[in-house]
């Protein structure tokens, strides 16, 4: 039995060991606005080359799978984003830590991390091989319609008024066409200036519009509620448990970031934005979302924690990387001498098992040291704001440069910070923004690349059974909400439903 | 804020604390500030710019041999990543540097057609081949080789035969103007037939599409990325002998055509002005870490086709003979980028 056999290697204390370190440099990294796992896995391999492969690669998994975690604590705590994955987190995140439940919003995206992460390794050990078949059919007239339905939730994130909400995805579009095209060569909106060549970083953007935004947005606040010292209502645990108040929301997270993360052609940032888009579709009260919903931190938490091990699923069973941090996984998966591909999984051996139980193991950990440390984290709210704001904005320059290494990246963080303002101050959501900017790059990398392939013909996105499903999911999430309220009038006699009182 | 967690009491010990730290620093502020004085080079550590971001293929080169370089050159050797397209953030990066050999750059040979290719947008990099200084070329047995989905195409002259039938979609990891997208061209002018280059967003993606059907082959470099032979084959690679992490993969030379041997080599450049004698202990350095048999041994395990080396020499009239021959499918490869721009 190597499954077993595997799960003693991975709880052997060494490995454990090895596991509690990669854990704890992953939530640091991941609170740190700017580094991710990429970086902390590229940092760590050299010293880990003459350790044994067991060792090395639990250190690194453990690594990665917390960074996902500790992303989400700078999102709730200061409203900067510490991951591309958790830019989601700070929509609901941070109200709650405004209001005092900074404890249970830690608690909450702890829980749901946890589940998250499990989730998406049951996967990977049991349904590696057919979800990597999938995912390779999956192309490029695939994702562009993938994208365009993903765009379609704009409508839900735009609260009140939905021509704000078109003009800011369009603002977050906008900023993803910046920069050297691919399919074309071309180079767009870069006014001349060398650094805009490569196009914004979604991540350096984020920290412009959106949280830089939101720090100078506070300097509005009234005086008294500047200096109000939020008091620390609650614990993490408190969250944690209440993880499994909301089965649904875990759900789907889990699911969407699993499927979304097992295709190579997505990134993380998408599954969690998608998640919280779905989220707030599905919800009762879809009006308490950014005002502190719980779901809205489970949702995309659930999914970016699924999403590491879902990225293993293509990394490990085809050998094609889905993001940089898998690529480097890869590397070092080579370095000792395993190679990706079906076989691993056909002879599935014990150090592969003993690999996938690291998974589990880490997820467990970054949760004891997160309840060791996260009513300390949460603690931080009870500093009235005003006190806060030097040092995180500190905080996201510092995060702004080390994400690139060249100090123009602050200028483009303040020319950024400003239109976030404007947007604000004019009560544009911010949603819509994110998810454009998310998406515009894979929309428009897939449908260019669909077209050269097709040889400019449209055909190609309607060729295939995924692609017609797409097709019946993208006019559903349209017309659906226009149809179903029609029909209902129609069939069912419209004084019946408004007869009910409203629930 | 200190007081605010109720560690006041504290505070008169962190203030001594934080005095010590001060002090600290500026006794080494200023033992850097002396060091300006004529020593011997290298006195303090010695920054590697990497035009791409961390983990990629040259970047994992780069890191491996810079942790054995520093060995030789008595400082740290620091690799600071600072992408771009084209490496001309990086290049503007090193230009801004006092030009004493403490700031240098791993330069990848594509930069010799993006030059060409992007004119305009690469103006700062225009001098690079009169001026740059070459120090020592660490990955020198690399190519890109040509990868068909298992059994689609028996062997070399079947893809050729079914292109000169129809136009082949070829995909690469990168944009044009890229070693993939090059040596597709270069393919095309020796064998003949008729191929189109989709670029991709990265060699994962560019694997995927491959495998799933939707290109016909795939250019593809052996050191960038982790190949799975189970499932593709590499029907030839632009090296001048086989690599021996993956023997069975034959080269374009022993199957008729030499022209077609285009490596894709990684090595360290110093900018303008750097005063000779430190371009020679930066290369002697690089020199002795490459063949060092930890670097070997570690270059052996990650697979990367790293060759013989090429000291400064080598690595100046590999590029010049680079750009001669990009020079020869600069027309072609402008064509084609026009054609993808205007959507015809």
């Amino acid at each position: 039995m190597n499954w077993v056999q595997g799960l003693f290697m991975a709880i052997s204390p060494v490995s454990i060991f090895a596991v509690f370190l990669g854990v704890f440099v992953g939530i640091i990294i991941g609170v740190i606005p700017g580094i991710g796992a990429g970086v902390g896995l590229t940092l760590l391999l050299p010293f880990l080359m003459n350790q044994p492969a067991l060792i090395g690669l639990a250190l690194l998994l453990g690594l990665w799978a917390a960074d996902g975690y500790g992303a989400s604590i700078s999102s709730i705590l200061i409203n900067v984003p510490g991951g591309s994955g958790a830019v989601a987190t700070c929509f609901d995140g941070y109200p709650m830590a405004r209001q005092g439940k900074a404890g249970q919003a830690i608690g909450l995206s702890m829980g749901a991390s946890l589940i998250g992460g499990l989730f998406g390794t049951a996967v990977l050990m049991f349904l590696a091989p057919p979800m990597a078949e999938f995912a390779i059919k999956i192309g490029p007239a695939e994702y562009t319609l993938l994208g365009l339905t993903g765009l379609t939730m704009v409508g839900g994130l735009s609260g009140d008024d939905p021509i704000k909400g078109v003009v800011s995805a369009a603002v977050g579009l906008m900023l993803s066409f910046v920069g050297y095209d691919l399919t074309t060569g071309f180079i767009r909106y870069s006014f001349g200036q060398k650094y805009l060549y490569g196009g914004i970083e979604f991540g350096l953007a984020m920290i412009g519009l959106f949280a830089i935004s939101s720090l100078v947005e506070s300097t509005q606040e009234e005086e008294e509620d500047a200096g109000y010292r939020v008091r620390v209502k609650d614990s993490t645990i408190k969250g944690l448990l209440a993880t499994v108040k909301y089965p649904g929301a875990v759900l789907r997270g889990s699911l969407v970031g699993t499927v979304l993360g097992a295709f190579p052609g997505i990134g993380i940032g998408v599954s969690s934005m998608m998640s919280y888009s779905i989220e707030q579709k599905v919800s009762k009260h879809p009006e308490t979302f950014g005002n502190g919903a719980p779901e809205g931190v489970i949702g995309p938490e659930a999914a970016n924690n699924a999403v590491q091990p879902a990225a293993l699923i293509p990394a490990l069973a085809l050998g094609i990387p889905g993001s940089s941090t898998a690529a480097i996984f890869m590397g070092a998966l080579m370095m000792y001498g395993l190679k990706p591909g079906m076989d691993l999984f056909k002879t599935s051996s014990a150090l592969v098992w003993a690999l996938f139980w690291s998974i589990v193991v880490a997820s467990f950990m970054y949760v004891i040291v997160g309840l060791a440390f996260g009513n300390f984290f949460a603690s931080i709210t009870g500093v009235p704001i005003e006190y806060l704001i030097p040092a995180t904005i500190l905080v996201s320059f510092v995060g702004a440069f080390a994400m690139d290494g060249q100090s123009t990246a602050w200028l483009v963080v303040i020319v950024l910070g400003f239109i976030g303002f404007m947007m604000r101050a004019h009560k544009y959501p911010m949603g819509p923004a994110v998810l454009g900017m998310v998406l515009g790059d894979l929309i428009e990398r897939n449908f260019n690349r669909a077209l050269l392939i097709s040889d400019h013909s449209y055909k190609i996105f309607f060729s295939g059974a995924i692609n017609w499903v797409l097709w019946i999911i993208l006019v559903l999430s349209i017309f659906g909400p226009l149809a179903w309220s029609t029909v209902k009038k129609l069939f069912l006699g419209g004084g019946k439903v408004g007869a009910k009182p409203a629930a | 804020m200190i007081s605010l967690f109720g560690m006041g009491r504290l505070r008169s010990r962190r203030i001594v604390l934080a005095v010590t730290i001060i002090a600290i620093l500026s006794l080494v502020g200023f033992s850097a500030g002396c060091a300006k004085k004529k020593e011997k080079f290298p006195s303090k550590a010695v920054t590697f710019i990497v035009p791409m971001s961390p983990g990629g293929g040259v970047d994992t080169m780069s890191r491996g041999i810079a942790s054995y370089v520093q060995k030789y050159l008595g400082q740290p050797l620091v690799v600071e990543n600072v992408p771009g397209p084209g490496s001309v953030n990086a290049i503007a990066q090193v230009m801004k540097a006092p030009k004493d050999g403490y700031t240098i750059m791993a330069v990848t040979t594509p930069i010799m057609i993006s030059i060409h290719l992007y004119e305009k947008q690469m103006a700062l990099a225009k001098p690079f081949m009169e001026s740059w200084k070459p120090i020592f070329a660490f990955l020198t047995g690399d190519g890109n080789g040509l990868a068909v989905r298992k059994g689609t195409f028996k062997d070399i002259n079947a893809l050729v035969a079914e292109a000169k039938k129809r136009t082949l979609k070829v995909g690469g990891a990168t944009g044009f103007g890229s070693s993939d997208h090059a040596t597709l061209l270069q393919f095309a002018d020796a064998y003949g037939g008729s191929y189109d280059y989709i670029p991709h967003g990265g060699g994962g993606e560019a694997m995927a599409s491959l495998l799933g059907g939707k290109i016909d082959a795939l250019m593809i470099s052996l050191s960038g990325d982790a190949v799975d032979l189970s499932r593709v084959d590499i029907l030839g690679v632009s090296i001048a002998d086989r690599f021996e992490g993956y023997p069975n993969i034959p080269t374009f030379k022993e199957l008729g055509h030499p022209e077609l041997t285009l490596n894709w080599a990684v090595g360290a450049y110093a900018p303008p002005d750097v005063p000779d004698d430190v371009v020679k202990t930066l290369e002697t350095a690089f020199d002795k870490a490459f063949h060092d048999p930890d670097f070997q041994k570690w270059a052996k395990q990650a697979k990367k086709p790293i060759g013989t080396g090429w000291n400064a020499k080598q690595w100046g009239d590999f590029l010049k003979g680079y750009e001669a021959s990009a020079l020869k499918i600069l027309p072609k490869m402008q064509a084609e980028m026009q054609k993808a721009q205007s959507g015809k």
